[in-house]
């Protein structure tokens, strides 16, 4: 398997149009689907947005990665899109229900942050959270974001770079000692 | 370290955790849940638990462990399992 990102111990590949049945599972699982956008559960159309999805990514314009464990399980997906010249945006962060290693995700998120800022250069991301997905909510919060928007369903940020780097090494340090 | 001390601080901790961060819970018991299907916690708050608890941890009773080793993850029985396994866990690692 050709993986595009190795770190931290997770292993990250593109997509494929051969992932469509992961991808449906995960955004349809019902504890996970009440926290992302609404996805069709046919496998045909999934096919065909990763179809139209490659050519995003070909033109560096997406980042849409499987993440995997170091016992070669995969177990969450997450995305870069929406790239301009000054912003980008993460979403699909979505972890398998029931994975019982609760580092990995942190791990994950860290990573693709940590691709934004260092390897795509960016001083800033965007991001949408439901407003529901308490966890989640918190757990961005600890990176101290700008709250830039919300409406009834989400909350809208905008992370800095430097916020990033200066919070990170709390969670970091679950995994690197 | 005694095993009941583990425990002890341990539910201490989650009490004042799920109550910061309106988790509802019915009982804290020592086989209560940490995470899983009918786990208190989600994936995002069990990690933003354990920070909370390594910290107290070096804090107050000046321990310097970590609970995300290789070797924790790595064990048969996870010690995130439930509020026995985790002081267990923390009970071995200080002990040496």
């Amino acid at each position: 398997m050709e993986y595009v990102i190795e770190k931290y111990g997770i292993y990250l590949k593109y997509v494929e149009e051969t992932d469509a049945d992961f991808i449906l599972k995960l955004r349809t699982n019902k504890n996970k689907s009440k926290f992302i956008n609404p996805t069709s559960d046919d496998i045909q159309l999934q096919k065909e947005w990763i179809k139209n999805y490659k050519k995003r990514e070909k033109a560096e314009l997406e980042y849409y990665f499987i993440a995997f464990d170091k016992n070669n399980e995969p177990f969450a997906t997450y995305r870069l899109y929406n790239r301009t010249k000054k912003t980008i945006e993460i979403g699909s962060f979505i972890t398998k229900e029931n994975y019982l290693n609760p580092i990995s995700a942190i791990k994950l998120d860290i990573v693709m942050k940590e691709f934004a800022f260092e390897t795509l250069n960016y001083d800033k991301l965007n991001f949408e959270v439901r407003k529901m997905n308490f966890s989640v909510v918190k757990y961005h919060k600890e990176y101290e974001p700008n709250l830039y928007k919300e409406d009834e369903l989400n909350y809208y940020f905008i992370q800095k770079r430097e916020k990033f780097n200066l919070h990170k090494g709390k969670f970091k340090k679950l995994f690197k000692r | 370290m005694e095993l009941h001390v583990a425990e002890k601080f341990v539910l201490e901790k989650i009490r004042l955790f799920v109550d910061e961060n309106d988790i509802e819970i019915v009982e804290l018991k020592n086989d209560t849940r940490l995470m899983g299907s009918s786990g208190l916690f989600d994936s995002m708050d069990l990690v933003r638990f354990i920070v909370e608890l390594e910290e107290a941890l070096e804090d107050e009773l000046s321990l310097e462990i970590s609970l995300t080793s290789e070797k924790a993850m790595s064990r048969s029985t996870s010690p995130f399992v439930n509020i026995h396994t985790m002081s267990n866990y923390i009970k071995e690692l200080a002990d040496g």
